[in-house]
């Protein structure tokens, strides 16, 4: 079959172009596309520098590669395994004890991916999420990590039907540290599962109330606590606690929903209007 | 003259012709080909539409068709009418009868399967009360009598019937009873679309028998005109008939004074309210009046397409034919039953296919009409708007495409039920 | 002459297609020209406000920030306003961003890749580190040192992104519902000027426009409505029947009662559509639609405007947007008074379901528009939005509206004065769309009960029947989408944490990554308590051990 010239330079033009039309990417950008979870452009890019002579940028371009093909949409289980194969790589040459932020943020990540369900069939493997929280724990540099790893595993046991076991956990990292970054969430987390699942409310209220003291870092949430707090000690019967609370959403959160029916029950507790039970 | 291959020598050297079609059937490929693919692929998969996209097996079909112990029944009763069918038709047709029974066995033992896994041994239940009754059929469909082989034919039919009672009662306690409470409105639509065929076909045979030629170029065109409003207008057209308050239906009525008649009948016969005083029935609004809207939609009925595919037929009716009607004496009426209405059969069959499929595809009419819930009630709700529903508001995109690939094959059957039943006598 | 005559009738139909296609391909070129010239910057802007004003006021905006962005830079830009119609809005985002080819600015709220975290975070580009800074465009005001966030009404606390974390738009305006009525043919017909300030009262207003249609054969309905009218009222009339709802099954104490929760709740017996509150709203709801025009459930939102201008009707309920245009409309034929939605706290029947009117307090800022993640042009798209939003800007642009401004410190007109938000009372967000099933049910009902062709009974048995045969299966498929959006905050909490480690200059700040893995476990937890819960029923209620 013989084309006319013209359109054999065309056609030949059009397979050049793409050659020299695509600038080369950068690791930045690779970055940045992740983080707006456009993976498939990610993957593109961290492949291109898995190979770098730099072992920095090799290593971080893997890591790149590996987050990517986990968390990649739709979630295909050859995926998921490649990120396996090269986590497990990166781990396997990290010595005994991570000491960098990039080890820290690897081992969270392989451990992520252990405790959850990443394609449809996929089994979680618990046993080697809680080794990697464990050495995540015990790194000293570990810093918010280890604070992480802690209240995964927290969760791991609550979603092993263990929920005094988690509380547990959460407390004694608590009394290890009660000023750690994560210190408010762990209360919160601790509270909640005594309130929901221990049937424990009063301790609740304690966690909760530790967890407005350490300072909620959600900016949306300390009203809700603080109203949860009263609420809860109203129903207790702990007056001087409801008051305290209900007292505080109308001095610190007289803008919100709450403020109404917080004013009611301040009146309600101080005796200015009976009891409507 | 026989067809001959097409040899690799006649491609290169009218390579241009070969050509030709490559980019038509390049762009239904692409456009009509490769989404119905990806539809029924989809069907199996819990899909957002954009970045979900996880394989769930049947988890779709079983939610919209019930537990596999109400499929199973009917498919032995199919799979058994497939194999009483394979002693007749020419072998063609045997060939596609023993693919359609693999196919069928091989979903039986599927679902079988699916269901065992699924724990729920009740699947095989089906096959005791049904298979009994088919498998003494069968065996007398093998017998010498002809009679007892009638009886045996008869037995699977009347087992595949039952079956079907049985899964049409049970699935709307098992499986997606708004689905299938849709159909109620699309088999009352049918019948209806069955009465509103008749206007297009008289239409068509009064403008055949205009004399003058010029006339019949002047109702074409005038009948071809409306052709250019877009459907969405009339739609809305029609929405603003059924107004309560300023709509033209309701003073006409009043003008007609129907009102007072219409007024009885509700406080006497039907009861519903929708016509009390002061006389103002909101026709998309009242749950008992969204039917007969419905129904009553695109009054007189007059469909172009139809008008001029049955004018198409009746010009092909040589004028020899009417001659020879004439001189024995047939009337105007005789001319229509004995001569028109056969001659034109076959585009009455096509129009009845495309009615058919039509109706049950129809979601855009009670759209726009009613919304994508189908008004109050649901009453306007049908197996198309509850696809719509469920994947444009649900954004459950792999359960709609479950039911589209359901609706597909519901059709398909009906189709196939059409084509061996209506027979054009040719 | 014939020849040619016959030649060019051939030839007709093929130069009438050419001719048509060079004037589409010159004006296409001409509209490049003009509206993407090489210099100029052009950005559009897209959004479905098609009520009157709004498009000019836009302009007027979008003039005077090309004038002041040309007086700073030298530079020329091109803002340019698509306004699309509301139905086919959601289709025309959704396409355009995932297609790439979306506006760069976009207005939040309809179409799914606005509303669902999951597509906000890959497609628009937050903007809650700007908001920390101050709004230089308030300077020389009282705001100019105050970040950006804390000028809103309620420092963007509405408009926080509680998934991930981010705010995404600033509002123009806040809204709230309220009644507009005719004040001639009000007095004309009860006597007095006062309008309906409790239930009672507007009770005896009904009884009143029936003795007067009696007495002078008129026709007049006491309120103009339709199923868009009936939407709002459930909103100011209907939620604070289910006020003790929320408050007994609020589980999370957000002030809402969610899908998982009330799943929960109606497991233990604590709801169902037969509860007495749920049924005494609807009777409330169909005593007062009883008092629309007839044939109202087939009628338009604009049919219901038109029945209220054409003075067939006293009343009509709207919302702020509508506090200029109302009146506007009416000028010259009669006054419009505003008045709140009476809720009937004393009534023998209704009083012991309802504490009080709903709360507006929460209600966020509206009418935001998102920066488009991809736009070549966010800076400018940043700026344009930080010069909407000044205090100047926002107090010209509501009062040209007639709307509720949002920036602290802008005077209000006197048109919207009645329409600040009501704080008492609380709220009644109580989902009970526990399946797919029972949203299409109730939808498909709910109008048909209200206007009381189907008995309030009836209603609640049908949708208990459907609530008892789906609302499982609605409790896995919630899950289910939790667990979506949980692995979406996964994602995005992960591609944090790796910017912070490898990327210095777009790295999050430490309070960042904490306030995220806060949420983040919170989130995870709330999963993993409800699917416990739901696997093994809930416990029984905290012990009560009043003093």
């Amino acid at each position: 079959m013989r084309f006319p010239l013209g359109i054999r330079w065309t056609l030949l033009a059009f397979a050049l172009v793409p050659l020299h039309a695509a600038p080369p990417p950068s690791l930045s950008e690779a970055w940045a596309e992740a983080g707006l979870m456009n993976y498939d452009r990610a993957i593109r890019s961290f492949e291109a520098f898995v190979d770098s002579p730099d072992p920095a940028l090799r290593r971080q371009a893997r890591i790149g590669l590996a987050l990517a093909l986990q968390y990649r949409q739709p979630d295909r289980k050859d995926d998921k395994q490649r990120a396996e194969e090269i986590y497990n790589a990166l781990i396997g040459d990290m010595g005994p004890t991570p000491v960098s932020p990039a080890d820290h943020l690897l081992l969270y990540l392989r451990a992520r991916m252990a405790a959850d369900i990443d394609y449809p069939g996929d089994t979680p493997d618990w046993e080697l999420a809680d080794k990697l929280h464990r050495r995540l724990m015990d790194s000293p540099e570990a810093g918010l990590y280890a604070e992480l790893a802690a209240s995964e595993s927290a969760l791991l046991n609550l979603k092993r039907g263990d929920p005094k076991l988690s509380v547990a956990m959460l407390e004694a990292r608590l009394a290890a540290d009660a000023d750690n970054p994560l210190a408010a969430a762990q209360n919160m987390l601790a509270g909640g599962t005594e309130l929901y699942l221990l049937d424990d409310p009063a301790s609740a209220i304690g966690r909760f109330r530790s967890a407005l003291d350490a300072g909620i870092p959600v900016p949306t949430l300390p009203p809700s606590y603080i109203w949860g707090v009263a609420r809860l000690a109203d129903q207790l019967g702990k007056r001087e606690v409801a008051l305290e609370y209900y007292q505080r959403i109308l001095s610190d959160f007289s803008q919100t929903l709450y403020a109404d029916e917080s004013l009611r029950a301040v009146r309600r507790l101080k005796g200015q209007t009976p009891d409507p039970q | 003259m026989r067809a001959k291959p097409i040899t690799w020598h006649n491609v290169r050297s009218h390579w241009t012709v070969f050509l030709l079609p490559i980019p038509t059937l390049a762009l239904v490929a692409l456009f009509s080909y490769i989404p119905a693919a990806g539809a029924i692929t989809h069907s199996f998969f819990r899909w957002d539409g954009a970045f979900i996209e996880e394989f769930v097996g049947f988890l779709n079909f079983r939610r919209l068709l019930g537990v596999p112990s109400l499929w199973t029944p009917v498919l032995l009763a199919v799979l058994a009418a497939y194999c009483a069918l394979l002693t007749t038709g020419s072998r063609v047709q045997r060939v596609w009868l023993i693919l359609a029974a693999i196919a069928t066995a091989v979903s039986l033992v599927v679902l079988g399967l699916d269901a065992w896994k699924s724990g729920e041994p009740s699947a095989l239940g089906g096959v005791w009360w049904f298979g009994l009754p088919l498998l003494a059929s069968g065996i007398a469909t093998r017998a010498g009598s002809a009679t007892a082989r009638s009886w045996g034919v008869g037995g699977i039919y009347a087992t595949l019937l039952v079956a079907c009672i049985f899964y049409l009662t049970a699935v709307r306690g098992y499986g997606d009873a708004l689905f299938w409470m849709s159909f109620q409105l699309i088999f009352i639509l049918i019948i209806a679309n069955l009465f509103k065929m008749w206007p297009s076909i008289f239409t068509a045979v009064c403008i055949h028998r205009l004399k003058s030629d010029r006339a019949q170029y002047l109702y074409r065109v005038l009948f071809v005109i409306p052709m250019i409003i877009p459907t969405m207008v009339m739609l809305l057209v029609w929405k603003f008939f059924y107004d309560p308050n300023v709509g033209p239906l309701n003073e006409l009525l009043r003008a007609m004074h129907l009102d007072t008649l219409l007024s009885w009948l509700d406080s006497a016969v039907f009861r519903t309210g929708a016509f009390s005083d002061p006389f103002r029935p909101a026709w998309l609004a009242e749950p008992s009046l969204i039917v007969p809207a419905l129904i009553f939609w695109g009054f007189p009925w007059v469909g172009v397409v139809g008008v001029l595919i049955y004018l198409a037929g009746l010009q092909n009716i040589s004028g020899e034919i009417y001659e020879a009607a004439e001189l024995d004496g047939i009337s105007w009426w005789g001319k229509f039953v004995y001569l028109e209405l056969p001659l034109i059969m076959t585009q009455i069959r096509l129009n009845l296919i495309l009615m058919i499929i039509g109706t049950f595809q129809a979601f855009g009419l009670q759209l726009i009409l009613l919304g994508p819930e189908g008004g109050p009630g649901n009453k306007g709700l049908t197996p198309g708007l509850y696809m719509f529903y469920v994947g444009f508001s649900q954004q459950e995109y792999g359960y709609a495409c479950a039911i589209g690939l359901s609706l597909f094959v519901i059709i398909l059957m009906l189709t196939i039920i059409n084509h061996r039943f209506i027979r054009v006598q040719k | 002459m014939n020849q040619l005559l016959d030649r060019l009738k051939s030839w007709l139909g093929p130069l009438i297609l050419v001719l048509a296609a060079a004037a589409a391909y010159a004006k296409i070129f001409y509209d490049h020209a003009t509206y993407n010239p090489p210099e100029v910057a052009t950005l559009r802007l897209c959004h479905w406000q098609l009520e009157p004003g709004f498009r000019e006021s836009i302009d007027e905006l979008i003039k005077r920030y090309e004038e002041l962005y040309f007086q700073r830079t030298g530079k020329r830009i091109n803002l340019v306003q698509i306004p699309i119609n509301g139905r086919v809005y959601p289709q025309y985002v959704n396409c355009g961003l995932i297609g790439g080819v979306a506006p760069d600015l976009i207005q939040m709220g309809r179409g799914d890749t606005t509303i669902n975290p999951s597509y906000i975070a890959r497609f628009f580009e937050p903007i809650t580190d700007p908001l920390m800074e101050p709004n230089p465009y308030n300077a020389g005001a009282s705001l100019a040192d105050v970040p950006w966030k804390q000028t809103f009404f309620d420092d963007m606390r509405g408009n926080y992104e509680p998934t991930l974390l981010q705010y995404y738009a600033a509002p123009f305006t806040r809204s709230s519902l309220r009644f507009f009525y005719n004040k001639d043919l009000f007095r004309t017909i009860t006597g007095h000027d006062n309008p309906p300030s409790t239930f009672a009262d507007l009770q005896e207003f009904f009884r009143k426009v029936e003795a007067y249609n009696l007495l002078h054969g008129a026709r007049i309905s006491p309120i103009s409505g339709s199923a868009y009218q009936l939407s709002q009222l459930s909103q100011t009339l209907g939620l604070p029947f289910r006020a003790d709802l929320v408050l007994e099954h609020d589980m999370n104490f957000d002030g809402r009662v969610d899908k998982l929760e009330a799943f929960l709740a109606y497991r233990k017996g604590g709801w169902d559509f037969s509860s007495p509150a749920l049924e005494a709203m609807l009777r409330c709801l169909t005593e007062v639609a009883s008092q629309f025009q007839p044939g109202w459930q087939a009628a338009l939102r604009d049919d219901a405007l038109f029945n209220f201008l054409q003075q067939r009707s006293v009343m009509i309920t709207s919302g702020s947007w509508d506090a200029v245009v109302i009146p506007r409309l009416s000028e010259g034929k009669f006054e419009v008074g505003v008045f709140a939605t009476p809720v009937p706290m004393d009534h023998p029947e209704y009083g012991r379901y309802v504490r009080g009117p709903r709360n507006e307090a929460g209600t966020p800022g509206g009418i935001g528009f998102g920066i488009n993640a991809r736009s070549p042009h966010k800076e400018i798209a940043m700026d344009f939005t930080r010069f909407c939003t000044s205090q100047a800007q926002n107090e010209w642009f509501c009062s040209e509206m007639g709307w509720t401004p949002v920036v602290k410190g802008a005077k209000a007109s006197e048109a919207v004065i009645p329409f600040q938000p009501i704080t008492e009372g609380f709220s009644g967000e109580f989902d009970m769309d526990l399946s797919p099933e029972v949203a299409l049910k109730g939808g498909g009902m709910r109008v048909s009960v209200i206007a009381g062709r189907v008995p309030v009974e009836e209603y609640s048995s049908e949708m208990n029947r459907v609530l008892e045969r789906t609302a499982e299966d609605g409790f896995e498929r919630t899950l289910q989408q939790n667990a979506d959006r949980i692995r979406n905050t996964q994602r995005l909490f992960a591609g944090s944490l790796a910017a912070s480690v490898f990327c210095d200059e777009s790295a999050p700040s430490r309070k960042k990554i904490e306030e995220r893995a806060t949420a983040l476990l919170l989130d995870e937890h709330r999963d993993a308590v409800f699917r416990t819960l739901g696997a093994a029923g809930s416990p029984e209620p905290a012990k009560e051990d009043v003093e």
